[in-house]
């Protein structure tokens, strides 16, 4: 049984400790899959508080087999999609942009810096709505997240060989989303 | 397909530590596709570093616990929940029955089981994405646990996921197409794990040639972007056929149709199981060749569109025979092409020779059938053979035909209700063509077409169709009209008695 294992089995006993300690080893990696398909930080940091709290509620029916984090992200694709069903997307305003954070411009002191690093998830995540869910899911997955075919199929329910094919096909279109931007050659 | 290795070959070596130029140096002919594509991966990749903030996480972590603390886990909940009672249509009932646990058990098991057969039966036509698909899997399941011959099972249910992909290709429901071709997958490969230890039938392997083709089709069919989606199967599929293909331990009947030779005669024989046939005798003389078609033949039968029946044609575009089954399935309904005719021993002025190339309908009976004109001086045969429950294999004859005498023998098939069109090389133009199809013997469907050993292509053409007897289905032909110039023609088409339709004749002089 690995520690995530046993963390989780306390949580499902109704230990709160052992869910806060879930809860920081996975809240990064949660946050950065949402926050790439949103585009606003505030949803984005919403969506990653519901997931988790969702967690809690649902913890009963999770089933050691798979690791949790990937439980997790499949709670989180369920929430982005039902906020996209509710508010088409819409692209982000330049104050959005500045509440973008992540650690390496938390840790740059230059402004500069950090406004080009929020301006590459911008276009990023603007790019990225453009593809239809699962296509933006996969790509996060494969290359911010970089999972294999086969935990990424295991998320969204389809086999590994299919997940390729949504890659190959995601990233094509992305490439030429970025491409027609003026982002990639830039 | 080779793009998706190479891209993810250049990935792995991006994150073996390689840089992009060295990588793309490695793929100079896919440098330009690979380029835009690695270049977006590494923007998505260069933001795995992105947390959330410190104040966010701490923020979030005191709230979350506040409110978890108020709310147990489910699991905690379902723990101290009491147990429910078994059955709990027991209070439902009046209470001296109520009062029986076991009538309260064998009612609550009738509805179960009854509402499961009518969910069942309903889940038959479910596509996958739909609420039901889930259910005739299970079924299907079932159905594979008490089968004794596994790999006809397979074979049976790739088809299924094969008609589920065009189905919902149809619907331009393309993520659905994907569920759809990876369960297909998972079909082939269970197929493959019992290859060792199974006898592979000549029928398996045609069945498994009709799904290549059909996946080829699909594949044209899908639109640009998601032609991808049916390249992993094709292969697939096509990998399979060339493991079977060894096992089996005789050729396909359809294999051994006669190959073409360079004499100037054409035979045309239909084998086995027809669904169809079509004899098309179109009196046109060029010189040395006999030539069915309109422009220069006179009267000759033809069929008019969506006919059910054997109807001798003639098409203005072509003259010699191209017969080119297309399969189609849940029955083979030959739809003749306005470029197309039947077998045509013929050979227009600008297609010197015939190319036929058939490839099987299925189903049921019936056969689709849409020639596509050809013309060189030296035609060649590409016979394929396919056979199986109800498709139609049609093997036209390879060779050209430049004698004054086309003779036409088809010979009654006797398939499981396809059709099974193997023209033996001998076709001779003469002034005079004659196609008298007869009634084959397909038990599936269709129609079995013999026509008889004359055609005759000059002054006078007579093509007397008789229908087959299967159950399946019809013929179904769309010839277009024809001009004709030539003195006369008899067709004298006999109505079919396929399921599907029997068949219309329409003369046009």
């Amino acid at each position: 049984m690995t520690p995530e294992h046993i963390l989780v089995a306390r949580a499902q006993r109704g230990d709160t400790e052992a869910f806060a300690q879930i809860y920081d080893q996975n809240v990064d990696a949660i946050y950065r899959y949402v926050r790439l398909r949103v585009p606003t930080n505030e949803e984005a940091e919403d969506i990653t508080e519901d997931v988790f709290l969702r967690a809690w509620e649902k913890l009963g029916s999770y089933r050691p087999k798979r690791p949790f984090r990937n439980w997790l992200y499949r709670i989180a694709q369920h929430r982005i999609i039902d906020v996209h069903r509710r508010q088409p997307q819409s692209p982000a305003s330049l104050d959005a942009l500045a509440d973008l954070e992540m650690s390496p411009a938390d840790s740059s002191p230059d402004p500069l810096q950090r406004a080009l690093v929020g301006q590459d998830i911008q276009d990023l995540q603007q790019a990225l709505a453009t593809l239809k869910p699962d296509e933006q899911a996969v790509l996060t997955l494969r290359f911010t997240e970089n999972m294999n075919f086969q935990d990424i199929g295991n998320i969204l329910k389809k086999s590994a060989g299919a997940c390729r094919i949504l890659q190959h096909r995601a990233l094509k279109k992305l490439a030429r989303q970025l491409t027609a931007t003026g982002e990639v050659n830039a | 397909m080779k793009h998706q290795t190479h891209f993810d070959q250049a990935w792995q070596l991006y994150l073996q530590g390689h840089d992009l130029q060295s990588i793309l140096a490695r793929f100079p002919n896919e440098k330009d596709d690979l380029e835009p594509m690695l270049t977006a991966a590494l923007r998505l990749h260069a933001v795995r570093d992105l947390t959330a903030s410190a104040e966010f996480r701490r923020t979030t972590r005191t709230r979350l616990l506040n409110r978890i603390q108020a709310t147990p886990a489910a699991a905690t909940r379902a723990a101290a929940r009491p147990r429910q009672r078994r059955f709990p249509f027991r209070f439902a009932l009046p209470q001296p029955l109520a009062r029986n646990s076991w009538v309260s058990a064998l009612l609550a098991l009738a509805i179960l089981l009854s509402g499961m057969t009518a969910t069942t039966v309903a889940a038959q036509s479910a596509l996958p994405g739909d609420v039901l698909y889930p259910v005739k899997l299970t079924s299907e399941d079932i159905q594979r646990r008490l089968s004794s011959d596994p790999l006809a099972q397979h074979i049976t249910f790739s088809q299924k996921r094969l008609a589920e992909a065009q189905a919902l290709q149809t619907q331009g429901r393309y993520d659905d197409i994907e569920k759809a071709l990876a369960l297909y997958q998972q079909e082939l490969a269970q197929m493959i794990q019992l290859l060792p230890t199974t006898e592979v039938p000549p029928e398996a392997i045609s069945r498994l040639q009709q799904q290549v083709t059909e996946l080829e089709n699909l594949d044209r069919m899908l639109p640009e972007p998601q032609q991808n989606l049916v390249e992993d199967s094709l292969k697939q599929a096509t990998d399979v056929l060339q493991q079977v293909q060894p096992l089996a331990p005789t050729s396909p009947p359809a294999q051994t149709s006669p190959t073409p030779t360079a004499t100037p005669m054409m035979n045309s024989t239909p084998m086995s199981g027809m669904g169809d046939a079509h004899p098309s005798a179109t009196p046109e003389m060029d010189g040395s060749h006999a030539t069915i078609t309109p422009e220069m033949g006179g009267p000759h039968p033809t069929g008019t569109p969506e006919m059910g029946g054997p109807h001798p044609t003639g098409t203005p575009e072509m003259g010699g025979p191209h017969p080119t089954g297309t399969p189609e399935m849940g029955g083979p309904h030959p739809t003749g092409t306005p470029e197309m005719g039947g077998p045509h021993p013929s050979g227009t002025p600008e297609m010197g020779g015939p190319h036929p190339s058939a490839t099987p309908g299925m189903g049921g009976g019936g056969m689709n059938h849409t020639p596509t004109p050809q013309g060189t001086s030296s035609p060649d045969a590409t016979p394929t053979p396919r056979m199986g429950g109800g498709g139609m294999n049609h093997t036209p004859t390879p060779q050209i035909t430049t004698s004054p005498n086309a003779t036409v023998t088809p010979t009654p098939g006797m398939g499981g209700g396809g059709m099974n069109h193997t023209p033996t090389p001998q076709t001779t133009a003469s002034p005079n063509a004659t196609v008298t199809p007869t009634p084959g013997m397909g038990g599936g469907g269709g129609m079995n077409h013999t026509p008889t050993p004359q055609t005759t292509t000059s002054p006078n053409t007579t093509a007397t169709p008789t229908p087959g007897m299967g159950g399946g289905g019809g013929m179904h032909r769309t010839p277009t009209p024809q001009p004709t110039t030539s003195s006369g023609a008899t067709a004298t088409p006999t109505p079919g008695m396929g399921g599907g339709g029997g068949p219309h004749h329409h003369s046009s002089s």
